[in-house]
């Protein structure tokens, strides 16, 4: 029936104006069509692998046969041809092909209820099931041939059912763990979570079987570069692209990375040197951050949520720093100034700042800092004598709050049977 | 590699073994059939270890999820084997014993620091000449040096140390003052601990026991007020529930002895924050502190709300001796990697201290020296409300951008309680922004206007020829207007490598004062310079040149106020 279609399609003259609607991308809405069991659709495949095959198979049978979709395989091509097909001819004949799946590009649906963290707990594992596994049971490595192959991630394959079914399989018979014939134990329709994949693609490059060591020969753990993967708990929640900053503290290290592979060369990543390149790059490239990318301005006052997560590794570059995972505030707040701690801060900046924000102080300091200077005598109010006499009177007058954050009016001038209350 | 290819041997051969019962096709339940039930489930090794086509061992009993002909697809060349077995390392997830330079830290630095300022030969703000001979000393030479000495599961797993300390070795000066005072010019000499414990962690194998830890020494918390203590924190930790309850007496890090101020009593209290989405998946983080110190009993609780994993919504209040001392309210959302915006709202009330908790209000102002209000008044505690607003991003993957506005605005009874310029309202609004050019360089600027609102009704303005009275409210007098602005240039080729800075800067301060009747302008700037370099991975060295440029208003007797400091730095 589809080729039939295909072939009507070829010869209507509409198909021209058709098409654009045909392949225009579509998601599949898991969550209207839960009151039919996985396995109407997703057949398992001939072969007895695991992975079932993709709907449509058997000329559209599971869509069109129980009364849904009839219609739109008999006609001209409709934007639903879209969800698996890109193209529905070729020059060298009727035949349509199919669009990638998983999608390259745009949002992909997460199997909800899988939690990395989880599967990683070693500990947690082998009390259960007594092993555990690690990133490369279910990242299988590839064949030589996918690792000789140019296409992006080529090198290691996301994992297919085949990588789940080889603990998850019936006979397995996992205590408290799904089985392949439980679909909802992993996905789950009405949760389907999604989420927009950075792939590395375009004129990038990156190769796994390149970075399992560096120059020296020591390891590199999946960890280094996927810190938040083994730690995401019911669904991957990682929206963002791998941290820049992860790779340029290795490829600005001449102890880990040779010449040829440096930030500074942009063919280390990208094929060509680009436009964009050549002006600017972006900030998380460049080697004077030195500092992770979400370092940024603000984060210097609004660290607070950041450095109190489990996962906060303050450590690994403030150098005083005790590495402990509570009460370290004061590792740091204790050695680092702020950037307006200037040469004059101590003796005419810091009063009116600590009038305008005095938490902003206590941040760092307590009331016996404070006191510490302003129970000393100032140079001004040297030499003593003349201070007293009436010099301090031209100080008092262009900056009497200075005088009365130390001196109380009532003992030290009018008490003092210098002042009159009311004046000399 | 021996052991390697055995294992991979064996496993290829079993493959080839199984391969010959097929899979059963099943129309309907998505279920690998019997097929590939693994007779052991030990995954490490992981059945992709395979060998080369000419190691297959004899068949044994297991059973594999290969095809025949996968082995001699899969089959690699040596040294491949080698590579890929890095793959499958156990250090992907579980970490190896750390080595003892792990289980070690020693970090110290040392450096020296001039501070002076050079006479222009003016005579004093009090009509006095600056006496270079009996009074003052234009060039200070001290010495300094932190060190910090700790351990990660020495001797016993989850035993941790941590040791801080600071020293600052001055020249010894006979004279009364100096170009930059200090909190050393009294003391000379004087060591500080900052920090000195050990913590056991995770001693227990009891699943309810295991959160428990105890930490004794001298630490910190962070719960009512910052502060340093010697004394013992027992606490409880979770992923969703942490409990902690601390004991001893207030340490002081400036060093000066407890006789000074009367901040060193004891202290007990305790803190709880339990997130509920950790614990029953609710949106709802709960936080509460205690701690009773010098007599007095400070209580917070707070209820945030976490709109989603990086947006909480929180508010809280704290007590001092029952009364409400601050309530606030606070955003903090981060909503991208480099977008944040924080706002937060404080108000405090006449019951709260007037600064941390060794100033607290009401208190006797004595002369016997043991009150820190003697030295420190910043008048009466008056009601006031803070806002600020924060806003930081990326533009254009490289324009570090910060937008900042707040203010404050007086709170106090007009009928009943006195103006101060101490807690005047206040508006303010800011920027910085940094930009990479050229990979190694990056540039920045910033602005800052604030304006205080005095009340001018106060001033007087003196009379010509007659004495000032004594003042009665300082509520017309202070800083009335404050501009800052600057920019900064660093030049790095790379981490750990290089690392030139230069910044010039210049701040604007508008005095007011009661006994005059228009605003002073007081216009200091200055610049600051450092260069630092890396030996080797260990050892940093750093220079730091910070100088005035021209005339201060407030010391005219002073061509201007510059320090070098050189630091070498190690970590081992």
């Amino acid at each position: 029936m589809a080729f039939g279609i295909i072939a009507s399609c070829q010869a209507n003259p509409v198909l021209e104006t058709s098409r654009a609607n045909v392949v225009t991308p579509l998601r599949f809405p898991h969550e209207v069509h839960t009151a039919r069991p996985c396995e109407f659709c997703h057949q398992a495949d001939v072969s007895g692998q695991p992975t079932p095959s993709r709907p449509g198979q058997s000329s559209h049978a599971s869509c069109a046969e129980a009364g849904c979709h009839g219609s739109e395989f008999s006609g001209e091509p409709t934007p639903l041809c879209g969800l698996c097909h890109d193209s529905l001819q070729t020059e060298d004949g009727p035949r349509a092909t199919l669009v990638p799946y998983p999608p390259v590009a745009g949002p992909r649906a997460q199997a909800v209820a899988f939690s990395h963290a989880g599967h990683l707990d070693a500990a947690r594992m082998e009390e259960k099931l007594g092993f555990h596994i690690s990133c490369t049971d279910c990242h299988a490595l590839p064949s030589r041939a996918e690792m000789q192959s140019d296409a992006p991630g080529s090198d290691l394959p996301r994992p297919s059912h085949e990588a789940c079914a080889r603990c998850h399989a019936a006979e397995a018979a996992l205590p408290g763990s799904p089985t392949m014939a439980a679909c909802d134990g992993c996905h789950q329709p009405k949760e389907e979570r999604r989420r927009e994949r950075q792939f590395i693609a375009g004129d990038l490059h990156f190769r796994h079987s390149s970075h399992h060591s560096d120059r020296r020969g020591r390891r590199i753990g999946c960890v280094t570069c996927h810190a938040s993967t083994a730690q995401t708990d019911g669904q991957d929640r990682q929206t963002q692209s791998q941290d820049m900053q992860v790779c340029v503290s290795c490829h600005n290290d001449e102890n880990r990375v040779p010449s040829n592979r440096r930030m500074s060369r942009c063919e280390t990543c990208h094929a060509t040197r680009s436009a964009s390149i050549r002006a600017i790059a972006p900030r998380s490239h460049m080697p004077a951050t030195e500092r992770p990318a979400n370092h940024t301005q603000a984060f210097r006052q609004d660290h607070e949520a950041d450095a109190d997560r489990p996962t906060a590794n303050c450590a690994r570059c403030h150098t005083m720093m005790s590495g402990n995972r509570r009460n370290t505030c004061d590792e740091c707040h204790q050695v680092m100034e702020p950037r307006d701690h200037v040469v004059t801060w101590r003796e005419y900046d810091h009063g009116p700042q600590a009038v305008t924000q005095p938490d902003r102080c206590t941040t760092c300091h307590q009331v016996d800092f404070c006191v510490a200077c302003h129970s000393a005598r100032p140079r001004s109010h040297f030499p003593s004598l003349d201070f007293r006499r009436g010099g301090h009177g031209t100080l008092a007058i262009l900056n009497l709050r200075a005088c009365v954050t130390c001196h109380q009016v009532a003992s030290d001038c009018s008490g003092s049977g210098c002042h009159r209350g009311d004046g000399f | 590699m021996r052991i390697s290819l055995t294992l991979a041997a064996i496993l290829v051969a079993t493959s080839a073994a199984h391969a010959e019962t097929p899979f059963v096709q099943t129309k309907g339940p998505l279920r690998l059939p019997g097929a590939v039930s693994p007779r052991s489930l030990h995954m490490r090794a992981s059945a992709w270890r395979v060998a080369t086509a000419d190691d297959v061992a004899p068949a044994d009993e297991q059973e594999s999820i290969f095809a025949p002909g996968d082995a001699e697809a899969l089959a690699l060349e040596d040294g491949d084997l080698d590579r890929l077995d890095r793959y499958t390392s156990e250090q992907d997830v579980v970490a190896p014993p750390q080595p003892l330079s792990e289980r070690l830290i020693l970090r110290f630095n040392l450096g020296m620091g001039l501070d002076g300022g050079q006479p222009s030969g003016k005579a004093q703000l009090s009509g006095a000449q600056l006496d270079e001979q009996e009074e003052y000393e234009r060039l200070r030479i001290y010495s300094f040096g932190d060190a910090v000495l700790g351990s990660r599961g020495l001797g016993m797993e989850g035993l941790n140390s941590y040791l801080a300390a600071h020293f600052r070795y001055n020249q010894s000066i006979s004279k009364n003052s100096t170009a930059l005072p200090s909190l050393y010019d009294r003391q000379f000499s004087q060591p500080v601990v900052r920090s000195a414990y050990v913590e056991v962690d995770d001693a227990f194998e009891h699943t309810l026991l295991k959160p428990v830890h105890v930490r004794a020494g001298r630490s910190f918390q962070y719960g009512i007020a910052p502060f340093q203590f010697d004394g013992v924190t027992l606490g409880y930790d979770t992923a969703g529930l942490r409990l902690s309850v601390f004991g001893g007496q207030r340490s002081s890090l400036v060093g000066l002895g407890n006789e000074n101020y009367r901040s060193s009593g004891n202290a007990l209290g305790w803190r709880a924050r339990a997130d509920l989405y950790e614990i029953r998946r609710w949106p709802l983080v709960l936080s509460t502190d205690a701690l009773r110190f010098n007599a007095q009993n400070h209580v917070r609780g707070g209820l945030a709300l976490r709109w989603n994993r990086d947006v909480l919504i929180g508010a809280s209040l704290r007590t001092l001796d029952g009364r409400m001392a601050r309530s606030s309210l606070s955003v903090a959302a981060r909503l991208s990697e480099v977008t944040t915006v924080n706002l937060q709202v404080h108000r405090r009330t006449s019951s709260d201290w007037s600064f941390g908790l060794g100033q607290v209000s009401p208190g006797s102002a004595d002369d016997t020296g043991s009150d820190p209000r003697r030295y420190l008044d910043l008048g009466p505690v008056l009601p006031r409300t803070h806002v600020s607003l924060r806003y930081g991003t990326v533009l254009l993957r490289n324009i570090d951008l910060l937008l900042r506005g707040g203010g404050a605005l007086d709170g106090r009874d007009s009928k009943t309680q006195e103006a101060s310029s101490f807690s005047s309202s206040y508006a303010e609004g800011g920027a910085a922004l940094e930009v990479h050019i050229r990979r190694a360089i990056r540039v920045g600027a910033a602005a800052t206007a604030r304006r205080y609102f005095l009340d001018d009704e106060k001033l007087t303005g003196g009379v010509p020829g007659a004495a000032d009275p004594l003042p009665v409210t300082t509520a017309a007098t202070g800083v009335g207007s404050f501009w800052e602005g600057g920019f900064n240039l660093v030049y790095s080729p790379g981490a750990r490598l290089f690392r030139g800075s230069a910044e010039f800067y210049g701040r604007r301060y508008g005095l007011r004062s009661e006994y005059l009747t228009e605003t002073l302008t007081a216009f200091r700037s200055g610049g600051r310079f450092g260069v630092e370099g890396w030996v080797g991975k260990r050892i940093r060295l750093k220079a730091e040149y910070d100088v005035t440029f021209g005339p201060l208003l407030m010391a005219p007797e002073l061509r201007g106020l510059k320090t070098l400091r050189m630091l070498l730095e190690g970590t081992f």
